[in-house]
């Protein structure tokens, strides 16, 4: 199968896949948002620090009606006594599904795998895909590096902001903040825009509060 | 068949996943009345629908008699 990398806007690769929570396919998930991602193998270290912490952001996941599921190229049984080992030593319940993708069917499509870093096990990949299927973001960390929960929140809440009111986030934006109104498309927009009650820096940095 | 224990029991969420569908209704409704994620209801949907338990029509599916059966609560 060849590698593919997956492009923003358009359709999310469609699969079916065995997980913990029984076979899936990504069509599944419609009407919710999905954060699909990819840990590198079960039992390791910073993997396992992700977990936690993933399960810790999914009640506030849930308010934001999204859904999240793991992959890793391990077993099921593999992903069961993690789990459960997690569950034994951390006290943590792990409250999604992971796909066990020990064929690379769902990590090929989704261009999880870095040869550069690793042959065999998958990157941290996230991709945040909307409830229409289509992917809206994607994040790349390679494998020492454990992923920021609240940069995922942070993502989610400005795609969802910025769908819901037409607008766009600035940097290091955050829930509550001031966001950016559409630079105008045309010179009588730009006139216009002026005393529409913006904050504006110039015409084409205007931002207002929601 | 992740559905079905190996004493070949309905697992809970498959249980309550048909329970809820004695009144037919979409996956939607049937997510909500079981509260169950949307996703596992699709899921468990295809699995019971396979296995005969559960008849889809337009969009809507309601337990069968194999699933009632199985259900153990009679017709």
């Amino acid at each position: 199968m060849p590698t593919s990398l997956p492009r923003l806007n358009e359709p999310a690769p469609e699969f079916e896949a065995v997980t913990t929570h029984g076979v899936v396919r990504l069509s599944d998930f419609r009407d919710s948002w999905l954060v699909l991602f990819s840990h590198p193998a079960d039992f390791t270290p910073v993997c396992t620090t992700e977990f936690v912490a993933f399960a810790e952001i999914y009640p506030e996941l849930q308010k934001r009606k999204v859904e999240l599921l793991g992959l890793s190229i391990d077993s099921v049984y593999s992903h069961i006594a993690w789990m459960r080992n997690i569950e034994e030593r951390m006290k943590v319940q792990i409250p999604f599904p992971i796909i066990a993708d020990l064929n690379k069917e769902v990590a090929t499509l989704y261009g999880m795998i870095m040869p550069g870093e690793s042959k065999t096990e998958t990157s941290r990949c996230v991709f945040i895909i909307d409830p229409k299927g289509i992917l809206r973001a994607m994040i790349y960390y390679p494998m020492a590096l454990g992923r920021n929960m609240q940069e995922i929140l942070r993502v989610i809440d400005g795609l969802q902001t910025a769908d819901e009111h037409g607008v766009a986030v600035p940097a290091n934006w955050k829930k509550g903040d001031k966001v950016i109104v559409p630079a105008p498309k045309t010179m009588e927009m730009a006139a216009e825009r002026v005393g529409q009650g913006y904050e504006c820096v110039d015409w084409y940095l205007c931002k207002k509060s929601l | 068949m992740p559905c079905v224990n190996a004493d070949g029991t309905l697992v809970s969420s498959a249980r309550k996943i048909l329970e809820a569908a004695r009144t037919p209704g979409t996956p939607v409704e049937l997510s909500d009345r079981s509260r169950f994620p949307l996703y596992r209801v699709h899921s468990a949907l295809r699995e019971l629908a396979d296995a005969g338990m559960v008849l889809e029509v337009d969009g809507r599916y309601r337990v069968t008699e194999v699933g009632l059966d199985r259900l153990g609560t009679g017709h």
